[in-house]
């Protein structure tokens, strides 16, 4: 299917990512020649037993027991900004009454980057 | 007389363990060797020469305490970029990283430190280990030690312009879709992708996690097996890593391959190789049927949707890997508003053209209404591909093609090119896709110089055949390395 800057712009607002016009246009032009290529696995017929892949030969288990983890200064050390306790991102939650308040200070917990709130 | 760093690593193992010279002396010659190249190569992005003397000098202390600290003892080894080491940057050639310093280990930089090696520094690479020819680095390119105009290959073109140059004589890189052979093969060295599983990944920075193997670069079979062996074994920090034991890669002495079959993949062979290659690899054939191997013809038509699996299958993979680039954990923040906006901002600074336009390309082809079509049909061929090549090496032990279907490229030739530099990597990919073990090899020159790669591939851990044809056809070609001229002052 051909790839046009309106549809680079669609897929870089699901990827999270900044595309200027000027990039769209020219990620448009690569992109289309890529997928033009890639379409041509679309040719290819399988058996219908063909299978899926797996990936692995080992079941892999372990007993859930808390092993060896990051101290906070060291899970901390490489972020843009924190209070020494906490990842800090632009504020995510509205204030009671609608308004957002234009400040910087909602605290992020660990992996769960996206669900800060104020403390 | 031989100077230390002309030495491989083996020998320095011995010379510094009989005392004859001390790691701190190793050390140095190394350090010279940067500092009259590095500026001309670009090979490493960072060296710290105090911590390398510290290195060494704890290396032979141990020796005249009576320890044995290990058999890489004082060898000097250089690391790729995207190998996190704790206490020293792991940019992996991104602005994204530009500050970033791990907080721990790779499980190969453990294994590294435990057997003794010194560690050198962080080598250049294509952004997120994405490119074929260490173009894509947010700091600049590697240049070739054979031909400054020309590229090392990639992603790990840091690593093998180094031990080229012989800036060092082991390195690590990592392997997602032919990013240690291809350079290896540019740069003249050996550079082998273990199969999946036998190395881990913990502490390696994730591009397509199905795909990528850490391996060694050297500038001899005997130096790639050993680097192998340090860092080869189960880690259950890794739940891809295999509970097999490494088998002895190396048993000794040259022997003959009498009753060892070979396959030529006449896929490998298309018209669009470069005729130097398709000679210089034909007598590498005929080498290895000297020492007696069998030489037959083999086939396996899916390789030649290989490119086209790769390109959905390596992209899907990184869009969901480099999710995790979003300003708030890892240094690079975007400014922003909200949260979105900062999200938003931070990857477009952060990330360059090429990882871009993978994370696109993957995300197009996971997005609702094309996953099926794009990488649900092309997990289905890759799962045919690797049943095809498991059924043909049944038959043969050992599978050898050219590693590049040219030799290194100008730099700049396809960077406004995306499909050609992919279409670059033709040869290598099979081995990721099928988890296969592959190694590439020096087998002559082009008439310009430039080196000419051998491939050879053998079925999952079949390291040990694969190790014992590639050291035979070593010795039986007595194709020794030969370092680049000097650069002029």
């Amino acid at each position: 299917m051909p790839i046009d800057r309106d549809e680079v712009l669609r897929i870089a607002a699901l990827a999270r990512l900044r595309v200027s016009p000027e990039e769209a246009e020219a990620l448009a032009g690569d992109l289309d020649r890529i997928v033009a290529h890639i379409d041509s696995l679309r040719e290819v017929e399988l058996p219908d037993d063909s299978g899926s892949l797996t990936y692995f030969d080992q079941d892999v288990h372990r007993e859930d027991r808390a092993g060896e983890s990051l101290s906070r200064d060291d899970a901390l050390k490489n972020a843009a900004e924190t209070d020494g306790e906490f990842f800090l991102v632009p504020q995510v939650v509205d204030k009671p009454g609608g308004k957002t308040r234009d400040d910087r200070a909602t605290r992020s917990g660990g992996d769960d980057a996206g669900r800060g709130g104020d403390r | 007389m031989t100077e230390l760093w002309q030495r491989d690593a083996r020998s320095l193992a011995e010379l510094i363990r009989t005392r004859e010279v001390t790691a701190l002396d190793v050390a140095e010659a190394h350090l010279e060797r940067v500092l009259s190249w590095n500026d001309h190569i670009e090979a490493f992005l960072h060296v710290e020469p105090a911590q390398v003397r510290r290195e060494a000098r704890e290396i032979d202390r141990l020796f005249e305490a009576g320890a044995d600290p290990g058999p890489l003892a004082g060898v000097p080894v250089a690391l790729k970029d995207n190998l996190s080491t704790r206490g020293a940057p792991t940019t992996c050639g991104s602005r994204m990283l530009e500050t970033y310093n791990a907080s721990w280990d790779a499980h190969v930089v453990s294994r590294l430190r435990e057997a003794g090696a010194v560690l050198m520094g962080k080598t250049n690479m294509d952004e997120f280990a994405m490119g074929s020819s260490t173009e894509n680095s947010a700091f600049g390119p590697t240049c070739n030690p054979f031909d400054r105009e020309r590229t090392t290959g990639g992603s790990s073109g840091g690593s093998a312009a180094a031990v080229a140059a012989g800036l060092v004589p082991l390195a690590l890189g990592s392997d997602t879709g032919g990013s240690i052979r291809q350079p290896a093969a540019f740069c003249g060295i050996v550079g082998m992708k273990p199969t999946y599983g036998l190395v881990s990944r913990y502490g390696l920075v994730a591009f397509a996690s199905s795909l990528d193997q850490i391996g060694p670069l050297a500038r001899n079979v005997a130096d790639a097996a050993l680097l192998l062996t340090v860092i080869a074994g189960h880690d259950p920090r890794d739940a891809t890593s295999s509970v097999r034991s490494v088998p002895e890669l190396l048993k000794g002495g040259t022997e003959s391959l009498r009753g060892v079959r070979i396959g030529i993949p006449t896929e490998f062979f298309d018209e669009g190789l470069a005729p130097e290659v398709r000679a210089t690899v034909g007598a590498a054939q005929a080498a290895l049927a000297r020492l007696g191997a069998e030489i037959e013809e083999v086939s396996l038509p899916l390789t030649r949707h290989g490119i086209a699996v790769y390109y959905i299958v390596a992209p899907s993979e990184a869009s969901s890997n480099l999710a995790r680039y979003d300003g708030v954990r890892y240094t690079l923040r975007g400014e922003g508003r909200s949260v979105l906006d900062m999200y938003v901002s931070s990857r477009g600074e952060g990330f360059g053209p090429e990882v871009k336009r993978r994370i696109l390309l993957g995300t197009f082809a996971l997005s609702s209404g094309y996953y099926d079509a794009y990488y649900g049909h092309a997990q289905k061929v890759r799962a045919a591909m690797r049943a095809e090549f498991e059924r043909v090496t049944e038959k043969v032990d050992v599978l050898l093609a050219p590693t590049t279907p040219t030799v290194a490229f100008r730099l700049g030739e396809k960077m406004q090119d995306p499909l050609a530099m992919y279409l670059n990597d033709a040869l290598t990919v099979t081995a990721n896709l099928c988890g296969a073990p592959a190694i590439s090899l020096p087998c002559g020159r082009s008439s310009d110089g430039l080196p000419i790669g051998l491939q050879l591939m053998a079925p999952r851990f079949g390291e040990e055949i694969l190790f014992r044809v590639a050291a035979a056809y070593e010795a039986e070609a007595a194709r020794k390395f030969a370092f680049p001229p000097e650069p002029s002052k």
